[in-house]
C-alpha cells in the first residue's frame, strides 16, 4: 500500500468516523444534573422537588416533547453551600449541559463561580433575591425557576390593595427574611397606593404575640402582612389579632404554604391568606392537576410548592433542549437559549420569558392568594 | 525576715477539720531538713501550702525574706521553690530524658510564638534545655534510661525522674515528698549522694521521708508533726530519742509503711 | 534529636501532598474535593491543638473559622480590601475571642468547657446572623475576590495543602518545644504541670488561642475559595464533623485529624447515600471507635510497639522491664 493509498483511506475513515460520531451525538442522551436538598433541613423543598422530577421523566419516557432523549441525575447538596459546590462540580465532570438547582438560595450563590468558569447554568427553583443580582460576576449563569421574594411580597400588597385598603401594618420575624420583606413593602407600597403604617417583630421562639398585635391594631392598619418562616408564629400571631380584635385581613408570606401547616395547625388560623406558588394539593389548575395526576401515579402525594418549582426548572431545561434541534448541545448553548426562551411547556401557571436582562422569569402571575379554609388551602378568585 | 524559705504559723483548715493548727518550719540554704510524721498529720498539707497548692488560712511563707503566702503554684516556681510529687500522672509514652526536661519550662525564655516558629534562638535553647537534663540525669544515675518511656518504670524510679525534674529546675529550695521509697539500696546511696551535693551547692532541702536511715544520714534537723502541730524538733538523734516520737510515729511506722503506696 | 527528625511530621505530609496533589489535580472533581479537604483538615488540626494537646474538647472551631471566613468575605467585598490584607484580620480575630473565653473556662471541668465551647460557637453564629446589615445575615456575602494569583482550582488546592503542611510544621515545633511538653503534662496531671512553673489556664488558653487561629485560616481559604460564605456554610454541624475526624485519626498525633479527615470524607462517599446514611455513618463511627479508642494511629502505634518489643525480645536486646528486673 502507498502513502497516497493510505492518506486517501485515512481520511475516509476519519469521515465515516466523524458523520457516524455526530450522529451518536444526536442520538446520545442529553445529560440534566439534579442538585436538590435531599437531606438536611431544606428537604421540606428539595425531596417534593426530586418527586416531581422523577414523576415528569417516568411520564415522558426521558425524551423531550421534540423527541430528545435525555437523562437527569440526582446529587444530594445536603441544605449546605458547600456540599452544593461539590455536587455541582461532580455533576458537570459527569458532561451534564445543565443543572437544576441547587435548592437553596445559598447553594447556589456558592455555586455561581463554578457554573460561570465551567459553563453550565444552573435553573435555581429558590426566591432569594440575591441569586440574580446582575452585579454577581456569575449572573450570566443563573436562572431563576420560582418567583423571587420581592414577587411574593408584590402579589401580597396587590392583593391588599384590591380589598381597598390603604394602610399596612407588617409583622416579621427578627432576622434578615423578616427585614427584607419590611424593605421590599416599604418600596412597593406606594406605587399600589398602600402606606406600611407601623411594624412589629418577634424573635422565633415567641408565643405571646398580643402585644404586637395590640401595636399594630392601634396604628389603625387595615390589613396585616406576616413576613414569616416559622409556622407556630403564624398561628400565635392569628390568635394573637383575634384576642386584641385586630379583624383585618391578614396575609402570610410563601414559607407558610405547606400542606403540613395547612393540617397541623388549628382553626384559629381559619381564614388566614398566605401566597403561594401555584395550588398544586387544593385547587389545581389544569396544568398543575396534570403534575398532581403524575405524582400520584408515582405513589406521590403533592405537598406545596416544592413540586411546582422543581418541575419549572426541569421544564426550562428541557425547553430550552428542544429549541436547539438538531445541534449539538453544551452548556454554552444551553445558557445562551435559556436567555431568550420564552412560553415553553410547564406545569405551573403564569407566563415566563426570560431574557439577558431578567434571569427572573417568573413573576407574581405565578402566584395565587389561598385562603385556610377547613385546614385546605383554597385559592381567592 | 530571715533568709531561706519559712513558714510561720501555718494553718490550713478544711470544711471544719483543722489539718495544720500553726506550724512554724525553716529551711535553710545549704542544709537538708527532715520532716516526719505519720499519715494525716499534715506532711502533705504543709507542702501543698508552701508551693501554693493549698491556700493557708492563717500564716506566711517567704523566700530571703519575700513574702510569697497566696501566690498560685507556678508564681512560687518562679520565687525559686520547687517540689516533687509521689505518685507523678505522666504520659506512658513519654521518655525520661522528655520527662526530666519538662522541669525546666520555668527556665525557658523564648516565647510561645518563637517556639512555634522554631526560631534559631528557641532551637539553641532547647538543645541548652537538653545539656542540662542529661547532665542531671548522669548525676542521678538515670543517664542509661534516657529513652526509656516512663510507663515502663517502677513507682521508684519514676519517684527518681521526679527528683530530676525538680532538681533541674534551678530551684533554690527543693521539697522532696518520699524520693526513696521503692528504690534499691544502691539507687538510695545515690540519691543521698545527689541530695548532700544539692545542698553542698548551696541549695535548702525539705525532704520528706519514712526511711529513718536516709533522715540519719542526710539532715541536720528534722520536725515531727503530729495532727497538724510540730511534735518537736531537733537533730534525728534528738528527734529519735524523745518520748513522744516513738509512742507516735515509730510505733506505727509499720502502718505508714503499707499505706505510703497510695497515700498523697 | 536532629532537626530531620524532629520533623517527621512535616516531612511525611510533605512528600504525600508532593506525590498526591499532581495525580489528583488532572481530574476536576478530585481537585475540588483536595482543595475542601484542605480546608476541613485545618479545622480538624486546629482541633488535633485544642482537643488533643491542650484538652479542651473543642465544640467551636467551625464557628472560629465562619469568623475567618466573614473577616475575609467583609474585608474584600464591603471594605474593598485586597485579598491577603484581610489574611491577619481571619488569624487574629478568632484569636482575640478564643483567648479570653478560654482564660474564663479553662478553670471548669472539661464537660463544663466543651459546653462553653459549644455556647461561644452558638453566640459567634447568632451574631454573624443578626449583625445583617454587616455579614449579610441569612443570605450571606457573594463575590469574594480570588486571592490574587491563585485562581484556578488546582492552584488552590497546592495553596490549600501548602497551608496544611505549614500549619503541621508548626504544629510539630510546638510539640517538641517546652510549651508542648507542658501541654502534655497538664492533660495528665495539673497540678504536676503546675509544680514546673506551669500557669495552667494561661498555657491552655494560649493553645486554644492558637487553635482558633488555625480555625480562622480554615476559614479565610474557605471564602477565598468558594467565594460566598452564609452562616450555613460553616455551621456547627461542621464543628462536630470535625471533631469527629480528629478523634477518629487520634486528636493527640499530629497527623490523626488530617488522616481523620479523608477517612470520615471518604466514608461518606462510600456509604449509600440518603436519608439513612447518617445511620450508616453513625454505626461506622462507633466502630472505629471501638476498635482504635485513640484513633487510628493510636492503632498503628499500638501495633509498632508490639512488633517492636517482639523484635528487641527476639534479638535479646535489653528491654526497659529487663532493666527494671535487674537493678541491684
Amino acid at each position: 500500500m502507498n502513502l497516497r493509498m493510505l492518506r486517501a483511506l485515512a481520511i475516509c475513515v476519519g469521515a465515516v468516523a466523524m458523520i457516524a460520531g455526530s450522529a451518536r451525538a444526536q442520538d446520545a442522551p442529553v445529560k440534566i444534573g439534579a442538585v436538590l436538598s435531599l437531606s438536611g433541613p431544606a428537604a421540606v423543598f428539595g425531596i417534593p422537588e426530586r418527586d416531581a422530577i422523577q414523576a415528569i421523566v417516568a411520564k415522558m419516557s426521558s425524551t423531550t416533547k421534540g423527541g430528545r432523549k435525555f437523562e437527569i441525575s440526582f446529587y444530594d447538596d445536603k441544605s449546605n453551600p458547600t456540599e452544593a459546590t461539590r455536587a455541582v462540580n461532580q455533576a458537570i465532570n459527569d458532561k451534564v449541559v445543565a443543572i437544576v438547582g441547587p435548592s437553596t438560595g445559598s447553594g447556589i450563590l456558592a455555586a455561581g463561580p463554578i457554573a460561570q468558569r465551567l459553563s453550565t447554568p444552573l435553573i435555581g427553583p429558590a426566591g432569594t433575591l440575591a441569586i440574580t443580582d446582575p452585579k454577581n460576576e456569575f449572573y450570566p449563569w443563573i436562572f431563576r425557576a420560582a418567583p423571587s421574594d420581592a414577587s411574593d411580597v408584590r402579589a401580597i400588597l396587590q392583593d391588599m390593595a384590591k380589598g381597598n385598603a390603604k394602610k399596612v401594618g407588617i409583622f416579621y420575624q427578627e432576622d434578615a427574611y423578616g427585614k427584607t420583606g419590611v424593605d421590599l413593602a416599604r418600596e412597593v407600597g406606594p406605587s399600589l397606593g398602600l402606606n406600611v403604617v407601623e411594624t412589629a417583630s418577634a424573635p422565633y421562639t415567641a408565643t405571646d404575640l398580643t402585644a404586637q398585635a395590640t401595636k399594630l391594631r392601634n396604628a389603625g392598619a387595615q390589613a396585616v402582612f406576616l413576613q414569616i418562616s416559622i409556622a407556630a408564629l403564624g398561628s400565635s400571631f392569628v390568635k394573637a389579632a383575634r384576642q386584641v380584635g385586630l379583624s383585618v385581613p391578614i396575609y402570610a408570606n410563601a414559607g407558610l404554604a405547606q400542606r403540613s401547616f395547612a393540617e397541623n395547625v388549628g382553626n384559629e388560623v381559619e381564614g388566614l391568606r398566605i401566597v403561594s406558588i401555584g395550588n398544586l394539593p387544593y385547587d389545581p389548575t389544569p396544568g398543575e392537576a396534570e403534575l398532581a395526576k403524575m405524582l400520584e401515579a408515582a405513589g406521590k402525594q403533592p405537598q406545596g410548592w416544592g413540586e411546582l418549582t422543581g418541575s419549572n426548572a426541569l421544564m426550562a431545561a428541557l425547553g430550552a433542549i428542544d429549541r436547539q434541534k438538531g445541534k449539538d448541545i453544551t452548556g454554552a448553548s444551553m445558557r445562551e437559549t435559556l436567555e431568550s426562551l420564552c412560553d415553553f411547556d410547564k406545569f405551573a401557571r403564569g407566563r415566563v420569558c426570560y431574557s439577558a436582562k431578567d434571569h427572573d422569569g417568573w413573576h407574581e402571575d405565578a402566584l395565587v392568594i389561598t385562603e385556610v379554609r377547613n385546614k385546605q388551602f383554597r385559592s381567592v378568585p | 525576715m530571715s533568709g531561706g524559705l519559712v513558714a510561720k504559723g501555718m494553718e490550713v483548715s478544711f470544711g471544719g477539720v483543722r489539718a495544720l493548727r500553726g506550724v512554724d518550719i525553716v529551711v535553710s540554704p545549704g542544709a537538708v531538713m527532715g520532716l516526719i510524721g505519720r499519715n494525716g498529720s499534715g506532711k502533705s498539707t504543709l507542702f501543698n501550702c508552701i508551693t501554693g497548692f493549698v491556700r493557708p488560712s492563717g500564716g506566711r511563707v517567704s523566700v530571703d525574706g519575700k513574702d510569697i503566702t497566696g501566690m498560685r503554684p507556678h508564681q512560687v516556681v518562679a520565687k525559686g521553690v520547687g517540689r516533687t510529687f509521689q505518685t507523678p500522672r505522666l504520659e506512658a509514652r513519654t521518655s525520661v530524658l522528655t520527662a526530666v526536661t519538662c522541669g525546666l519550662y520555668a527556665s525557658v525564655r523564648s516565647s510561645l510564638v518563637g517556639a512555634l516558629f522554631g526560631s534559631p534562638w528557641a532551637m539553641r535553647e532547647e538543645r541548652l534545655l537538653r545539656e542540662r537534663a542529661e547532665a542531671e540525669m548522669e548525676r542521678l544515675g538515670l543517664a542509661n534510661l534516657r529513652h526509656v518511656e516512663v510507663g515502663k518504670l517502677s513507682l521508684g524510679l519514676l519517684r527518681l525522674v521526679e527528683v530530676a525534674r525538680c532538681l533541674v529546675s534551678g530551684a533554690r529550695f527543693v521539697m522532696l515528698d518520699e524520693p526513696a521509697a521503692g528504690l534499691t539500696s544502691v539507687e538510695k546511696d545515690k540519691l543521698a549522694a545527689e541530695v548532700r551535693a544539692v545542698a553542698a551547692r548551696g541549695l535548702g532541702v525539705l525532704l520528706v521521708e519514712h526511711n529513718i536511715d536516709m533522715v540519719r544520714q542526710l539532715c541536720r534537723s528534722v520536725a515531727v508533726l503530729e495532727t497538724g502541730n510540730v511534735l518537736c524538733q531537733g537533730t534525728p538523734d534528738e528527734v529519735l530519742r524523745n518520748d513522744d516520737v516513738i509512742r507516735s510515729y515509730l510505733g506505727a511506722l509499720g502502718d505508714i509503711e503499707d499505706a505510703a503506696g497510695g497515700w498523697q | 534529636m536532629s532537626f530531620v527528625a524532629r520533623r517527621g511530621n512535616t516531612l511525611v505530609l510533605a512528600i504525600c501532598v508532593l506525590i498526591a496533589l499532581p495525580v489528583v489535580t488532572r481530574n476536576a472533581v478530585w481537585t475540588d474535593s483536595a482543595a475542601l479537604l484542605g480546608i476541613y483538615a485545618l479545622l480538624a488540626l486546629s482541633v488535633g491543638l485544642s482537643y488533643g494537646q491542650a484538652g479542651i474538647l473543642t465544640l467551636s472551631q467551625a464557628a472560629f473559622a465562619s469568623l475567618g471566613a466573614y473577616a475575609a468575605a467583609i474585608c474584600t467585598v464591603r471594605w474593598g480590601w485586597p485579598p491577603l490584607a484581610d489574611l491577619p484580620v481571619a488569624l487574629l480575630l478568632p484569636a482575640l475571642i478564643a483567648f479570653p473565653v478560654a482564660r474564663l473556662v479553662a478553670r471548669l471541668s472539661p464537660l463544663a468547657t466543651a459546653l462553653s465551647t459549644l455556647a461561644i460557637g452558638s453566640i459567634i453564629a447568632i451574631a454573624i446572623r443578626s449583625a445583617d446589615d454587616f455579614t449579610g445575615g441569612y443570605m450571606g456575602i457573594a463575590g469574594v475576590p480570588s486571592i490574587g494569583f491563585v485562581k484556578a482550582p488546582a492552584s488552590y488546592a497546592w495553596l490549600i495543602w501548602a497551608m496544611v503542611v505549614i500549619v503541621v510544621f508548626l504544629y510539630e515545633n510546638l510539640c517538641h518545644s517546652a510549651y508542648g511538653r507542658a501541654l502534655n503534662v497538664l492533660r495528665f496531671d495539673q497540678a504536676r504541670a503546675a509544680a514546673d512553673g506551669v500557669n495552667p489556664p494561661m498555657l491552655v488558653s494560649a493553645a486554644f488561642a492558637i487553635s482558633s487561629s488555625i480555625a480562622g485560616v480554615s476559614g479565610w481559604l474557605y471564602a477565598h475559595y468558594i467565594s460566598f460564605v452564609s452562616p450555613e456554610s460553616l455551621d456547627a454541624h461542621l464543628s462536630i464533623s470535625a471533631l469527629l475526624m480528629a478523634v477518629v485519626g487520634g486528636a493527640e498525633f499530629i497527623l490523626g485529624p488530617i488522616l481523620g479527615t479523608l477517612l470520615l470524607d471518604g466514608l461518606t462517599r462510600l456509604l449509600p447515600a440518603a436519608e439513612l446514611q447518617g445511620v450508616y455513618y453513625g454505626i461506622a463511627l462507633i466502630v472505629i471507635l471501638l476498635v482504635a479508642r485513640r484513633g487510628i494511629f493510636g492503632l498503628i502505634e499500638g501495633g509498632l510497639a508490639q512488633v517492636r518489643q517482639l523484635r528487641r525480645s527476639r534479638s535479646g536486646e535489653v528491654t526497659a522491664l529487663e532493666i527494671e528486673a535487674s537493678r541491684p
